[in-house]
């Protein structure tokens, strides 16, 4: 008869590890779908897909992320097979190469994602103002443009060009921190 | 440094592309690897922003102490799985249906292959396997089910999948591997099915007899008549059955290479794509580490060899990436591979398979001239798990090494030096992890040289020891500066399994 508990604790590791890793998993899965959207309904289905197999996994304490993203690049083609089908922008083959060349990027897409809190941090105030309103939860750039009085055009074309300075700092980071 | 590239890759990631502009785009990330890895950072940073802003929200009560990116997306419906994950599951498919015109559900999905050939329409559409008739002809795959059911055959093979949970095989050999969530997973054959509960089995069907065999590698499996469903035998745990002119009879425990896992099928990737790699002009020297009748003869295999056979003093013959791939172990002192690499060059690439058990010294060999002076080159690292490639004539470090290689797991590492562009580099796993800038009247003349270690005693009594603990399975020396995207292709033709990655620690 197998122990209760075993399945509590391993149902607890799972929701750790998942808690620690969602974050580089989304940056991966974003790699090959350019919609946020899209990526929350791939993460989703590939979690549920890990969940029940997870049983299966060996090492879970170091595979965990890998595994993850391995899961979520079978998620990516079924998705885009099925329900992306008609708003493609990139071929089949390139995906599956950035996927692919994505998949051995986990250290440094936690490096990244570490270096971002840091170049966010040296940002200028007003700055980092815009992004808290514009990626915020329920955010309209329309309505920000309104009470900026800006076309939403210029908005979008600012939070590039802070997305633009932020990936050069990071790049400036990682070579400069060994 | 912003590229006049970065405008495209953020209008493509807000779903913002200027009309005309999707063409451009893709050949500017089929053209240019720095562009693709440009993309991922890109496609990080606007994934975290959400998080950031969402945790910086002046509005939310200043409480609540999260490390940045906070995870508020995912969890609540992680926590709801556990509880409801049919229910959730039931929501999930209307929501999507209702916005769109409802997609045929894909059944299962090609994991991994190597050199499948399908026959004319009885094959997959790409990777995406739908019910229906297949018929594999040689080459191996891997397919995983939307239950999480794996199956895994060599060609060749016919069946046929009636959904998720039914494959009748027609003939060949199977092996599936069926998780808790696929309990029920069934392999017809004709006269019998096998249905699993919860397993690791292989089935294997005479094309000619229509006769089957059952091997349960671990769990249990129910062998059904058809149709009727009656229960004919319960096959347990290292059993195996044959059934025969309606007959269910036990039988010996099958032959091994029948049934591959899914780890052989890298192997055979490997395998398959050796000759190829043999035949290149620019290799001279491949070894592949077979052990030949001479078990002290290391054998070059490239077809333009200019390098010698290599000669094996005190390594031993083990097991490699995979079970039936050999490899050397080195772990004395005394052990290493010496080769002969005769003349001058203007450029080399070197590259090796190796798992590292320890850093036993302060300097550690992976191949080295055996002397040090002008023309001599040591591949080599530290210690603290730094890895470079010098000449004699020492330059300008221009790429500080920052990548640090780790012991316990099969790597992949490689090393450049080429004159024309006057650099030399090093990569693991196919990442760029140090580059030196060479002397300008660097000479790359290595000679006698060893693998996993420095000469020893003989002509330089005191010099450090610099020897090798792991394995090593498949040394190759170019000479010309390979690409990093042709590293990266060696390495994805050799890794060691799909799951395999370089972990971070």
């Amino acid at each position: 008869m197998p122990d209760p508990t075993d399945q509590n604790d391993s149902h607890e590791t799972f929701v750790r590890l998942l808690t620690k890793h969602e974050p580089e998993v989304r940056a991966y899965i974003r790699d090959s779908v350019p919609s946020g959207n899209d990526v929350a309904e791939i993460m989703q289905d590939a979690s549920l897909v890990a969940l029940r197999k997870f049983g299966d996994l060996e090492n879970p304490e170091q595979d965990f992320g890998k595994w993850l993203c391995v899961i979520a690049r079978f998620e990516i083609l079924k998705f885009r097979q099925t329900k992306a089908r008609d708003r493609l922008v990139l071929g089949d083959d390139l995906v599956e190469k950035i996927a692919h060349e994505g998949l051995e990027e986990s250290a440094q897409r936690n490096a990244w994602i570490e270096a971002l809190e840091k170049c966010l941090a040296r940002l200028p105030e007003s700055r980092r103002h815009l992004i808290t309103e514009a990626y915020g939860p329920g955010a309209s750039i329309k309505e920000m443009a309104v009470q900026q009085q800006k076309k939403p055009d210029a908005i979008y074309q600012l939070l590039r060009r802070i997305r633009i300075e932020l990936a050069t700092c990071i790049e400036g980071r990682m070579t400069n921190n060994p | 440094m912003s590229s006049p590239n970065d405008e495209l890759l953020c209008r493509y990631l807000d779903e913002d592309l200027p009309s005309g502009e999707q063409e451009r785009l893709q050949n500017l990330l089929e053209e240019s690897s720095e562009a693709r890895t440009r993309l991922r950072l890109f496609a990080t940073i606007s994934e975290a922003l959400p998080e950031f802003a969402r945790e910086t929200q002046p509005a939310e009560p200043a409480s609540k102490v999260v490390r940045f990116p906070a995870l508020q997306t995912a969890l609540p419906w992680v926590i709801a799985t556990a509880a409801c994950l049919v229910a959730l599951f039931a929501i999930t498919r209307r929501t999507s249906e209702s916005s769109s015109p409802a997609p045929p559900p894909v059944v299962a999905l090609l994991v991994d292959e190597a050199g499948a050939i399908f026959r004319e329409g009885r094959d997959p559409d790409t990777v995406r396997f739908d019910t229906g008739s297949y018929h594999l002809d040689s080459g191996a795959i891997h397919v995983r089910f939307s239950n999480g059911a794996d199956l895994v055959m060599k060609g060749p093979a016919s069946f046929n999948i009636d959904d998720a949970f039914h494959v009748r095989l027609n003939h060949g050999a199977v092996r599936a591997i069926v998780p808790p969530s696929a309990h029920g997973f069934t392999v017809a054959t004709p006269g019998v099915d096998y249905e699993d509960l919860g397993t690791e089995f292989g089935v294997q069907v005479d094309e000619a007899t229509g006769a089957s065999e059952l091997h349960v590698f671990s769990g249990q499996v129910d062998a059904k008549e058809p149709g009727t469903l009656e229960l004919l035998s319960s096959v347990l745990d290292g059993e195996s059955v044959q059934f025969a002119n309606g007959k269910l009879t036990p039988i010996s425990a099958p032959d091994g290479d029948l049934f591959p896992t899914p780890g052989s099928i890298s192997y055979l990737r490997w395998k398959n794509s050796i000759q190829d790699f043999a035949d290149d002009k620019n290799l001279i020297a491949y070894f592949p580490f077979r052990r030949s009748d001479d078990p002290k003869r290391l054998r070059n295999l490239a077809s333009s060899a200019v390098v010698s056979d290599g000669e094996i003093h005190g390594a031993r013959w083990v097991s490699g990436r995979w079970p039936d791939k050999q490899g050397l172990l080195f772990d004395r002192n005394t052990d290493y591979v010496e080769i002969e690499i005769p003349g001058e060059f203007d450029e080399l690439s070197f590259a090796t398979w190796m798992k590292i058990d320890r850093f036993d010294f302060s300097h550690i060999s992976i191949l080295d001239s055996n002397g040090w002076t002008d023309g001599d080159i040591h591949w080599q690292f530290n210690r603290s798990g730094t890895m470079w490639i010098a000449t004699y004539k020492v330059g300008r470090q221009v790429a500080p090494p920052r990548t640090i290689i780790p012991t316990g797991q099969w790597i992949h590492v490689a090393a450049t030096i080429s004159k024309k562009s006057g650099r030399s580099r090093v990569f693991l796993n196919g990442n760029l992890a140090g580059a030196i800038e060479l002397h300008p009247e660097s000479l790359i003349e290595p000679g006698l040289s060893r693998i996993g270690n420095w000469l020893l005693g003989d002509e330089w009594p005191h010099v450090p020891i610099r020897a090798f603990r792991g394995r090593m399975d498949e040394f190759a020396i170019w000479n010309r500066e390979l690409t990093e995207d042709e590293l990266r292709e060696l390495v994805n033709q050799g890794k060691p399994t799909e799951l395999w990655s370089l972990q971070p620690e």
